[in-house]
């Protein structure tokens, strides 16, 4: 690894990088995820509590209190409503927990611009992982959950990774525009946690899209996540198979972006050690 | 691998800092100018320059170890990062071969929440290393390292010693084909430096190239063979290390002439009288100039280990005066009192012979110029020395009465360093003491000179 040649940006580089740094990338994704429990007793069991109270609550505030309905006509469980929430929050959050981090990902570890030769490119792909091993765990709960419920767990629900893959390369390429602007703008760490929520609230996490009017609904396919979230349920829940030529185009579009993020990043990284 | 035997090449590296107001500025830089340049409108910079390195060039062989010196701010830390690759150069470029292990600002790269095996991991990660290689060094850090059950403490419950312990075994155990160290050693214990030195011994020993940064000149001296002196981002000079390192010890001097000269209120120093806040008497007898010559007569400042000397005292009598004393003190920068003598001294042993040959009995007329040359070898350590000059009366011939006339401190200053491979000495001075075969101090002939 020559430090002086030139920072590359084809794709296969990135591929190149993150498998020769994978014991890195492995190390820090799981001292990442560890810190976050760091000095609790529990530790990571927090992170295997943490979603099923969640899924607890949602389904005694939504399905016993509010007596809330997702859809209209066919009868449903009493859990039906939280479990439908539930997919939409896990696949918001694996998106969103990456992208707020990610704007202070470089200014976090200033030691490793300044100080030491580093893969600078992969703490996305660190901070990408973390997200990722929050969102496997909150799935593998609702996974138990529907079994214990419904009995039973669709079998296409084993293309589920399948269908989050796409928002994962879709994110991480946000994820290296956002590490990189944000080391010569810091403004943008402010707005970029209450945009997360705006998009909570503009994904269809707390409604079908069907419940909206059929004008809007296109609309709402501009959002990144709503296309994810109703694959999602239909795997998990309504047990079907997945839009593979929507998948596949949501995958072609995620690659460019993923890409582009790529190479800004790269191009950019010479300028973080000039103002951090 | 390569035929050519270049470990590090350095080509016209200059470093710009472009100081911006605020971050965004940068990005502005970044940018605009592009638009700028596309909408055909005269580009405008949004910093303001500084220029850490301009044009230094060198190479570096493989195997070699090679010193870099100069002041605080001269860009040798820039340089070094440069090579290391954590700052790309404005202009120029550095090619360098193998694995590079830099000890910059010592465990930067650590993470304080990590404990200390879990960087040592990480580190070595990043070096290239896969987990079972490490495995296979880990034993060999840890007791290189040497910092007992802290190893599983988090990193920032260490001190600093620990901190550095733990980088520079990391650093030196990873058989680098470069390492790169800066100032780092100097935290460590006395025995923790002594095992860093022969750690890169043995790296020097195995090919190893090493590049090296230390205010102390001594250690620059005996572990490099070729060194570049930096000044204000330029190279000054560029050769072997006992060459470079005097010139840059001279630049010292001068350096520390012209501060101390600046601080001086009266600057005719040279021709007219000394006169300063450091010397003080009734100056009936003057000091006018106190100076170093060697062996040519010519005016020194700097001198070798072993060299002949001269020590020139300048005087002039503003009034009739007999029973003189002219002396002198050589201190260390720390200090020291490392030696005196005087031609008070030197008479002792004659008064009870010759008196009449003895200085003391000197007679001087007003306006009377004299000069007091004390020769000999310059037997002192490596260091820089201030002399203080001093003219008294003596009213009694062994020191028990006396009044001074002018003393001078810091009347001339002399940096002593050594030939590296020649003739070396550590402490003070060299007392002369030789190994000679079979000698008895009985036998006259058995002792030398």
């Amino acid at each position: 690894m020559n430090p002086h040649a030139p920072a590359p940006v084809s794709p296969v580089s990135v591929l190149r990088s993150t498998w020769r740094n994978r014991e890195l990338i492995g190390q820090l994704t799981k001292r990442d995820v560890i810190g976050r429990y760091k000095g609790s007793v529990l530790g990571l069991v927090w992170s295997f509590v943490n979603p099923v109270m969640l899924l607890t609550i949602y389904t005694l505030v939504f399905s016993v209190v509010f007596k809330a309905r997702w859809g209209v006509g066919e009868p449903e469980s009493r859990s039906q409503f939280a479990i439908l929430l539930f997919v939409g929050m896990i696949v918001h959050s694996l998106f969103s927990e990456t992208l707020i981090r990610a704007p202070s990902l470089i200014l976090a570890n200033v030691s490793y611009v300044k100080k030491i030769v580093f893969p600078l490119e992969i703490l996305p792909i660190v901070a990408m992982g973390a997200s990722l091993f929050h969102a496997v765990v909150n799935m593998l709960v609702l996974c138990g959950a529907l079994v214990l419920i419904n009995g039973m767990l669709p079998w296409q629900a084993i293309f589920l990774p399948l269908v989050l893959l796409p928002l994962v390369i879709l994110s991480l390429g946000i994820a290296w525009g956002l590490a990189s602007l944000g080391v010569f703008l810091r403004d943008v760490v402010q707005p970029i946690g209450l945009l997360m929520t705006i998009l909570l609230f503009a994904s269809p996490v707390f409604y079908p899209i069907s419940a909206l009017p059929p004008a809007v609904q296109p609309w709402l396919m501009l959002n990144p996540l709503t296309f994810i979230i109703e694959q999602s349920r239909a795997v998990l829940i309504q047990g079907q198979f997945p839009n593979f030529p929507g998948l596949l185009i949501y995958s072609i579009v995620s690659l460019l972006v993923a890409w582009g993020g790529y190479v800004w990043f790269q191009k950019t990284r010479k300028g973080f050690a000039n103002v951090l | 691998m390569s035929f050519d035997d270049t470990a590090i090449s350095v080509q016209n590296i200059s470093k710009r800092y472009d100081l911006f107001g605020k971050p965004s500025d940068q990005l502005r830089q970044f940018i605009l100018p592009r638009l700028q340049r596309l909408a055909g409108i005269e580009k405008k910079n949004y910093f303001q320059e500084f220029w850490a390195l301009s044009d230094v060039s060198f190479e570096v062989k493989k195997g070699e170890s090679f010193g870099i010196v100069g002041r605080n701010g001269s860009g040798k830390s820039t340089l070094l990062q440069i090579i290391t690759g954590t700052l790309t150069p404005t202009t120029g470029s550095v090619t360098t071969r193998g694995r590079i292990a830099a000890l910059l600002e010592l465990g930067s790269g650590f993470n304080p929440d990590f404990t200390g095996r879990e960087n040592v991991y990480l580190n070595a990660a990043l070096l290239g290393f896969s987990r079972e290689q490490i495995e296979e060094r880990f034993d060999a850090i840890a007791a290189f390292a040497d910092i007992g059950q802290h190893l599983d403490q988090p990193v920032k419950s260490y001190s600093s010693g620990m901190i550095v312990r733990l980088a520079i075994a990391v650093q030196t155990q990873v058989d680098p084909d470069i390492l790169i160290v800066d100032e780092a050693l100097a935290v460590g214990d006395a025995l923790f430096q002594k095992r860093c030195y022969r750690q890169i011994d043995r790296l020097l020993d195995n090919g190893c190239t090493l590049l090296f940064v230390s205010h102390d000149q001594e250690i620059v001296r005996s572990l490099t063979t070729r060194a570049l002196f930096l000044h204000q981002g330029t190279i000054r000079n560029y050769g072997s290390s006992a060459e470079v390192l005097f010139s840059y010890r001279e630049f010292l001097q001068q350096e520390e002439e012209a501060a101390f000269r600046s601080l001086q209120k009266n600057s005719e120093v040279k021709t007219a009288s000394i006169r300063n806040d450091s010397s003080y008497g009734n100056l009936d007898v003057e000091i006018l100039s106190v100076a170093i010559f060697d062996k040519n007569d010519a005016m020194q400042a700097v001198l070798y280990a072993g060299d002949t000397m001269r020590l020139s005292i300048k005087c002039v009598s503003h009034c009739d005066i007999e029973n003189l004393n002219v002396a002198f003190r050589v201190r260390s920068k720390e200090g020291i009192k490392v030696t005196t003598w005087g031609t008070l001294n030197q008479d002792m042993p004659h008064f009870t012979v010759d008196p009449e040959s003895t200085f003391w009995h000197r007679k001087f007329k007003k306006g009377e110029f004299f000069t007091v040359d004390f020769v000999g070898t310059c037997n002192l350590a490596a260091n820089l020395y201030e002399i203080q000059a001093v003219v008294a009366v003596e009213y009694d011939q062994y020191y028990a009465n006396q009044r001074i006339l002018h003393w001078l401190d810091a009347a001339a200053h002399l940096t002593v360093v050594q030939k590296s491979r020649e003739y070396v000495f550590d402490g003070v001075c060299d007392l002369g003491l030789r190994y000679v075969p079979n000698a008895s101090l009985n036998e006259a002939s058995g002792v030398p000179q």
